[in-house]
């Protein structure tokens, strides 16, 4: 059975799953069109390489389609199983590249220019960005969950696979050193910190 | 207002100002994930999927090292055909063609030969005790 694709913006991800499994591509191009761009902008966040970030996401929906069949209904939702998986394939990543460091990685390069008369917000963006890329891999990446991806606790915890107390501790703890941070350097940084 | 709530604050503003919109999905990925897709659909309908094994009754897997429904029929019929011959008279026996030749030949009672420890016949054994 086949759906067209506009019927499909109204069916759950676990329906589109089923549908997927049982041989319906216009099922993968709706969980692709739904999912894969949360999943770019994670990798993109914790690996700052553009070319990386889309193998992981490729990666992890290639993931997705290989588990459909054996989907277990109710057990996890899929955006935060894919979540999951693409922080850890990025964890793996960023283990690889130890090597050189993780705070070595290389820097994504900002796609909008550097300009003196750039709005506050532009800047107080690049340095929280900058702030966030010295945390440590878990902090930083509970914090992308919550405030870039919009995940609550209890899926943040499902995503690295700890209890809901411990994401509180982690962010709570990566939030005061953000903020430490940001506030010595926010003359160097030429912010006002109000 | 305390230090935390204060970093709280700003936080905030600094976590709304680095909101990026989710990046689009360039054609290339999209193309490399719906192939995967296609591959992994493909591959699977490819296998044939997996019967389950339909279990044998009781009757079977008692028959099964009997040599099965066959090996029981042929066991039937030797039965059968054995308790007829046991009880058939003897006249009824040479009636049955092929058969009657080799019912002739048996002369008598077959133990009239049969010696029970030097006594010359079963009824002799059996008035001597």
């Amino acid at each position: 059975m086949t759906m067209a694709f506009d019927v499909m913006s109204d069916t759950g991800d676990e329906e589109l799953l089923a549908l997927y499994a049982s041989g319906d591509q216009a099922a993968a191009r709706a969980l692709m069109l739904r999912h894969a761009p949360r999943v770019l902008s994670l990798a993109r966040r914790l690996l700052k390489d553009p070319a990386e970030a889309e193998d992981v996401t490729q990666e992890a929906m290639l993931r997705l389609w290989k588990i459909a069949p054996d989907w277990r209904t109710g057990e996890a939702k899929v955006s935060t199983w894919l979540y999951r998986v693409g922080s850890n394939l990025c964890t793996d990543r960023l283990r690889k590249k130890r090597g050189v460091g993780l705070d070595e990685a290389p820097e994504m390069e900002d796609e909008t220019p550097n300009v003196e008369d750039q709005l506050i917000a532009a800047d107080r963006g690049r340095a929280l960005r900058q702030a966030m890329d010295r945390l440590p891999a878990r902090q930083k990446l509970a914090l992308t969950l919550r405030h870039f991806e919009e995940q609550s606790n209890p899926e943040i915890a499902e995503v690295l696979e700890t209890s809901v107390e411990a994401v509180e501790s982690l962010l709570s703890r990566a939030r005061r050193t953000l903020a430490a941070d940001l506030s010595s350097n926010r003359s160097a940084l030429g912010l006002a910190m109000d | 207002m305390t230090d935390t709530e204060k970093h709280q604050i700003d936080l905030d503003a600094f976590f709304k100002d680095a909101v990026d919109p989710a990046p689009e999905l360039s054609s290339a990925l999209m193309a490399s994930i719906l192939a995967d897709a296609g591959e992994v659909s493909a591959a699977r309908q490819g296998v044939p999927e997996r019967q389950p094994v339909k279990r044998k009754g009781w009757l079977a897997r008692v028959m099964e090292p009997m040599g099965g429904i066959q090996g029981m029929a042929a066991v039937g019929v030797c039965t059968v055909l054995g308790v007829t011959v046991g009880y058939a008279s003897t006249d009824t026996l040479q009636s049955i063609p092929g058969v009657g030749d080799i019912v002739a030949g048996i002369s008598g009672d077959p133990l009239d030969d049969f010696t029970y420890g030097g006594i010359a016949s079963f009824s002799d054994f059996l008035a001597e005790g």
